[in-house]
């Protein structure tokens, strides 16, 4: 075996053969590359878009919870956790994202968190991603993570009862 | 030099080496300027959110929720603009990516009008941040992309033009950008 390929490459024989499998392996690797770019540009303007809509959502609405807090203006159109967690869920898998984590405040999404106003809130949404095409041609890529943040405040002042109206509020 | 290239050509030895190794090269530099721009576009994206949604929050704790109480608007200036730059330098880290990140322009104004109020009549009186910002995004050395920015824009408010500039870093592979945001609450 070792032999014949002396001889074949020693007599230039099939060397022209050799020579575009290899150049074609190396242009394949970038023609991958390039299509993984396009595919992970679509993953970064989706968690993007995503933490925005979280961001905004939890701001007016004073951290999230799995039900309407009392005294929410408006009622039903309170976005709960089970419907942001399905929002975002849609989002993400449409941009091809399947592993990722949601929290707020350091909680994670599914569990609810409520913040009283003018209190700070951070949302984070991590995904993890692979270069799936290229991965196949160079073993060992692994996985690559990416984290969204926003820092806001809350806007949504919660009803706790036994509220008294000469509480004094600091001025800025 | 010239005799060997003519040689080599003439013989057509290797001459299929240098299409492979043109074609290659092309495909690498494409792919990296692609990914340089997917990094930019996500860069923007994710800083023009940050400062939209920081200017919306930020401008709430300069408003006196006390006298406000008396249906009276008052503001401190000072203490928006001193938070909202906070805020934004604790969320846009100079890191790998990102260095040299500055607040460029921060305007903060009161009006009482119906702009941007949609079908309602009366004047209300509404706070504005204008702000810009601008930073270094790490490319690829080969790319120079402007390392120096100057933007004009243009305030719907005050009816005028206004220019912003940033002397970046002017090192190869280092590219200059402006972002700008406008935010506002409106007292009802």
């Amino acid at each position: 075996m070792r032999q014949q390929f002396k001889n074949t490459i020693n007599k230039k024989k099939g060397s022209l053969a050799i020579e575009i499998v290899i150049g074609m392996l190396i242009f394949l690797i970038a023609l991958s590359a390039l299509v993984d770019i396009v595919a992970i540009g679509d993953k970064f303007l989706a968690i993007s878009s995503a933490n925005n809509f979280l961001a905004r959502t939890v701001e007016i609405e004073g951290g999230i919870l799995p039900y309407t807090p009392n005294g929410f203006p408006g009622g039903s159109v309170y976005i709960n956790t089970a419907t942001m967690s399905q929002d975002i869920q849609q989002e993400l898998q449409n941009a091809g994202i399947h592993n990722y984590s949601v929290t707020v405040n350091g909680v994670p999404l599914s569990q609810g968190v409520a913040v009283n106003y003018g209190d700070a809130i951070t949302t984070t949404i991590t995904i993890q991603y692979r270069w799936d095409l290229v991965g196949n041609f160079i073993p060992g890529m692994g996985t690559f993570s990416l984290t969204s943040r926003r820092d806001t405040l809350s806007q949504f002042a919660y009803r706790f009862g036994n509220f008294s109206s000469t509480t004094p509020i600091t001025t800025p | 030099m010239r005799k060997h290239w003519t040689v080599v050509l003439k013989e057509k030895k290797g001459a299929f080496s240098i299409l492979w190794v043109l074609l290659i090269f092309v495909a690498a530099i494409a792919a990296t300027g692609l990914l340089n721009l997917i990094e930019l576009t996500y860069v923007i994206n994710e800083t023009q959110s940050i400062m939209d949604i920081t200017g919306e929050s930020q401008l709430q704790t300069g408003v006196n929720d006390y006298i406000l109480r008396s249906e009276v608007f008052q503001y401190n200036q000072q203490t928006m603009i001193n938070n909202y730059n906070a805020s934004l330098s604790n969320q846009i880290h100079d890191n790998g990516l990102i260095s040299n990140f500055q607040v460029l322009n921060t305007n903060i104004y009161q009006q009482t009008t119906t702009f941007g109020l949609g079908t309602y009549q009366y004047p209300r009186p509404q706070v504005v941040l204008d702000s810009t910002v601008g930073m270094n995004v790490s490319v690829n050395p080969i790319f120079r992309i402007a390392p120096f920015v100057e933007k004009t824009f243009f305030s719907s408010f005050n009816n005028s033009d206004f220019t912003v500039s940033m002397q970046g870093n002017t090192s190869a592979g280092q590219a200059a950008l402006v972002i700008r945001s406008v935010t506002r609450i409106v007292y009802r």
